[in-house]
């Protein structure tokens, strides 16, 4: 929910004064340092030990194999992915937060998550079918190539369904959406979850690594099927702005203003979607970036959407980035994936939302 | 100006003959994976990493120590390799091979199992070739160790060890024919929902080629590895009623209890019971299945005089 | 819409469920991975029968049976209670969180020790308690509006399935094993299972026959309760409470279940109407009555395998809930 912004300038609550400096201006510059500071440090650190000369070298393909392999195929590209996934996840859930009026809602909400796993797992299970059908020397089996694509489809097919059975009246009702999202993911979940146990025994663990989320193997490849959708979704947001700020007025006002309203809300949910489908797609699940994030942006900036949305940019593609780098450093050679660590750091948002309560 | 043009012509002659007759120096080797990819190598591998049980076991069989091996996550790395792996840089689960590590051991042969790398395939490629395996029957555990002992430059002994092996299960199905064909079942655990596997699994099958007759049946699908076996009632389970039980280790203890048809087992109550070490899941290597012939031995073939 | 169908009589309804259920029992004694006729049925009981017949009706379907009715009985009495005592047609131990936090108690606990029998329904319980505790407490106590319950409820249940995950992947080769229990099943669940859950579920039952008259009253109106003499919060609380405690019991022993405890619940309103005194016992039976359909399915629509009873709960209810979501003006119960 949206509260005027009440806080005082954060240059008084500090006690200095910086001229020249809005608070607003602050705020996006410690947004935008943290950005690169983290993704610095998620291409220097890592399960293996470089210095900075070494990374620097690994740059500009200065150096041996190995270090340009680890800094450029590995970490570089993970890192950029991370940052883009974070960046998708945090808005869409903004996104999802506004349209509903309701600070709990994320993508999740929308069957999107469950869709793409339910696919991603049949993908993985029919590979080994045709695999083993005509050919028995098949290469990467079709179904995995492909997986994000599929993925993708699937978690789109999802919210069509949800949006088109949670219409009434012809009108897109956030409430009856909810309900349906929670009942069709509900369903695809256990479907998900039946599947894996029934036919996947043969490689349980794969498959559970990308429902929970991971950037494990990210390379250039998924950088490069991820970037034209977070352009056409920046495109797509920064389009929303004006209508979203319209729309936070109550509906009557917004219908004395003649906006068509049904068309803005609909767009907004076709970016919302795109935006996390394309994400879910390439990194399987990750709930708790677009729960986050939006929260975080408007304790900041308050009710200024402009300045929301440039920071869920922002603070979306650190968190992403910086969850990735704790999974894949704490325990080398381990990897926690990165929808675990968010979802671990969830527990403490959520008991901070727990003391904000009346 | 003859010697010349002869000269010239030799050497025209060497250049394009070489492709079709390959170089008398030339030490190329070509394998072809489970996956149907060809390796080249210029040279035997010295530094072999190992994505699966299997790499390592065949490493240390051919007297090649790995550089790298993957594990099971909390459960660390098999048993029956542990002390022989003292030292080895750990990649993870296999499942999940920490391709920084890998790349910083330098490998130059990375042995893998296929299905759990078929998705990563082409990252670990651009460390180091790969072989992938699907090792799942005897004839994907004999191929492999003929593979590997190709790579790492040990051909001849991993021959050995494969006719070795046959030599052993041949001699041990002899020495079993006479007896009447008991029925075995080889399940994930004793628990409510055991998981029951299929004929062709490397030690259901070297069960039935030593004369048992596992109870799983054959694979719905012969042309694929896949699936392992399958989740038996408990009413099919009962009425196959095997003669041997052989549970593989799970870490619910006591399972079995649970079980409501347990007591009603022949198996049960005649004691043929038995509880199989781990590598019996992943025993394509050379070292794991000489093993589980051990256990098969020690466990199933020690007869007794009024059987 | 509570009054709009003309509220059946409850006797006829009583008879045609537990007619249903009678007739589904006996289907579920015959069916399975060889039919057992009726007669068969009968020389096995006596014990005229030769032992695998009499082991697979007696040792194996008798007791899976019972257990799936009143597993499913408990769903649905724990989805009634929650749904009637926070006034929200949507809470069910589902959709709150609870199954999923209790989920992941177990398979932390089996993932992370080997642990005996007797430790899982008291994991299963401390884990559903904290998530259905996280959830409330996260909707917001005042105005607890279905729609945020159901998405607090979503977001705990995100958390403890991506927590859940994250310990599989650590399980190493046991991560085949818990997925097929993560997917729910009855699956040679036998007397001893029985006998073990039978207190956690029997004991809850009883206690909310004994308080029936609160229960009924916090149904209503919080004033009029109050006004009755009635510690609102304090009643809540307890019945809350116990519809937890049978939800995560059964999770403990089957796997999570779900949808159950949502749909049983609203079919019984719908065919009883205004006369809520018949809600509890009728979401009892139609819970039953749906847990034990889907056990039946799951034995033999993959024969000679077994499907998780899980997936056939999601594809029987789901469906339901959406026309049930499509076919009323207004999601809230009365």
């Amino acid at each position: 929910m949206n509260h005027p912004a009440t806080t005082t300038p954060r240059a008084d609550r500090c006690g200095m004064q910086i001229p020249g400096a809005g608070p607003v201006a602050r705020l996006l510059l410690a947004g935008g340092l943290s950005l690169v500071v983290v993704i610095v440090a998620g291409v220097q650190l890592g399960a293996v030990d470089l210095t900075w000369s070494q990374v620097w070298a690994g740059l500009t393909g200065d150096s041996t194999q190995h270090v340009q392999r680890v800094v450029f195929e590995l970490r570089l590209p993970r890192t950029l992915t991370g940052a883009l996934i974070g960046i998708h996840f945090a808005l869409s859930g903004w996104l999802l937060q506004l349209l509903s009026r309701n600070p709990l809602a994320e993508a999740g909400i929308l069957g999107i998550s469950a869709g793409a796993s339910l696919v991603a797992v049949v993908a993985f299970i029919i590979g080994d079918w045709l695999v083993s059908s005509a050919d028995p020397y098949n290469n990467t089996s079709f179904a995995l190539q492909y997986l994000p694509l599929f993925a993708m489809a699937g978690g789109l097919v999802t919210a069509l369904a949800v949006y088109f059975l949670g219409m009434r009246h012809g009108q897109l009702s956030p409430v009856k959406m909810t309900l349906t999202g929670a009942v069709i993911a509900g369903m695809l979940h256990a479907l998900t979850t039946g599947a894996l146990a029934f036919w996947g025994h043969a490689h349980t663990e794969l498959v559970a690594q990308w429902l929970a989320g991971s950037l494990y193997g990210a390379e250039w490849q998924h950088l490069h099927t991820l970037l034209p959708w977070t352009l056409i979704g920046l495109v797509g947001v920064g389009l929303l702005v004006r209508p979203l700020e319209v729309m936070q007025l109550d509906d009557q006002h917004v219908r004395t203003l003649g906006l068509g309203l049904n068309r803005w809300r609909a767009f907004a949910l076709l970016i919302a979607t795109l935006l996390a489908a394309s994400a879910v797609g390439v990194v399987g699940p990750v709930g708790f970036i677009g729960l986050l994030i939006p929260h975080i942006s408007r304790r900041l900036a308050g009710a200024n959407l402009p300045v929301q949305l440039v920071l869920c940019v922002l603070l979306g593609a650190v968190l992403a980035v910086l969850a990735d780098l704790l999974g894949r450093t704490l325990f080398t050679p381990y990897e926690v994936p990165v929808g675990v660590v968010s979802a671990v750091l969830g527990v403490p948002f959520f008991l901070y939302l727990l003391s904000r309560q009346p | 100006m003859a010697c010349l043009r002869n000269r010239i012509a030799t050497i025209l002659l060497v250049v394009l003959l070489s492709p079709a007759s390959g170089w008398a120096q030339d030490e190329t080797i070509r394998l072809t994976d489970d996956r149907g990819e060809t390796l080249r190598l210029s040279e035997p591998a010295a530094r072999p990493a190992a994505i699966s049980t299997f790499g390592a076991d065949v490493a240390l069989a051919l007297e090649i120590p790995p550089v790298a091996v993957t594990d099971y996550g909390l459960q660390g790395v098999p048993d029956y390799l542990a002390s022989r792996l003292d030292g080895v840089t750990g990649l993870g689960p296999r499942h999940q091979p920490n391709l920084e590590v890998l790349s910083s051991v330098r490998p130059d042969l990375v042995i893998a199992i296929r299905r759990y790398t078929e998705k990563d395939g082409d990252q670990i490629e651009a460390i180091a070739p790969m072989l992938a395996l699907d090792l799942i029957t005897v004839q994907d555990s004999l191929r492999g160790v003929e593979l590997a002992g190709q790579a790492l430059g040990a051909p001849a002994k991993a021959s050995a060890l494969n006719t070795r092996f046959l030599d052993r299960v041949q001699l041990l199905a002899d020495r079993n024919k006479p007896k009447p064909a008991e029925t075995v079942a080889l399940l994930t655990s004793g628990s409510e929902t055991p998981f029951v596997y299929y004929d062709h699994f490397l030690p259901t099958a070297l069960l039935e080629r030593l004369g048992f007759d596992n109870v799983g049946g054959q694979p719905p699908n012969p042309d694929s590895g896949i699936p392992l076996g399958y989740r038996i009632s408990l009413e099919a389970l009962l009425e196959l009623n095997p003669d041997t039980i052989l549970l593989l280790p799970t870490s619910r203890q006591r399972a079995f209890t649970m079980n409501p048809i347990w007591p009603y087992l022949k198996a049960v109550r005649t004691g043929q019971v038995y509880e199989v070490p781990h590598y019996w899941k992943e025993g394509a290597g050379p070292i794991a299945r000489e093993r589980i012939l051990d256990d098969i031995q020690r466990l199933l073939l020690t007869s007794e005089p009024d059987k | 819409m509570t009054g709009s169908d003309s509220a059946i009589r409850p006797m006829g309804l009583y008879g045609a469920t537990v007619f249903l259920l009678v007739l589904l029992f006996f289907a579920g004694l015959m069916a399975g991975s060889r039919w057992v006729s009726p007669t068969l049925l009968l020389s096995a009981i006596d014990g005229s029968s030769d032992l695998l017949t009499r082991i697979t009706v007696l040792e194996l379907r008798l007791p899976r049976n019972l257990l799936g009715i009143l597993g499913g009985a408990a769903l649905g009495v724990a989805g009634a209670v929650m749904q009637g005592v926070t006034r929200n047609s949507l809470a069910s131990p589902g959709l709150t969180g609870v199954i999923a936090s209790a989920a992941l108690a177990v398979v932390s606990l089996r993932t992370l020790s080997s642990p005996g029998a007797l430790w899982l329904p008291l994991m299963a319980l401390a884990g559903g308690l904290l998530g259905g505790a996280l959830t409330f407490a996260i909707a917001g106590r005042r105005q607890l509006q279905p729609e945020r319950v159901v998405l607090a409820g979503i977001a705990v249940t995100s958390l403890a399935t991506a927590l859940t995950t994250g310990l599989l992947l650590v399980s190493g080769a046991e991560a085949a094993e818990l997925y097929y229990w993560l997917a729910g099943s009855l699956m040679g669940r036998g007397w001893l299972q029985l006998q073990m859950v039978l207190p956690w579920l029997l004991l809850p039952l009883g206690a909310l026959i004994a308080m029936q008259r609160p229960l009924r009253l916090l149904q209503l109106d919080d004033d009029l309760a109050l006004a009755m003499g009635l510690s609102v919060g304090r009643w809540r609380l307890i019945f809350l409470l116990l519809a937890l405690l049978l939800a995560a019991a059964l999770v403990a022993f089957t796997g999570p279940i779900v949808f159950i405890g949502l749909v049983a619940p609203h079919i019984a309103r719908r065919l009883a109407g205004n006369q809520i005194q018949h809600w509890l016992p009728l979401s009892a039976l139609f819970g039953g009555l749906l847990l034990l359909a889907a056990d039946i399915l799951a034995r033999q629509l993959a024969f000679p395998q077994e499907l998780p009873v899980g997936m056939l709960t999601a594809l029987i209810g789901a469906p339901w809930l959406i026309y049930l979501l499509n076919s009323r003006t207004s999601p809230r119960s009365a």
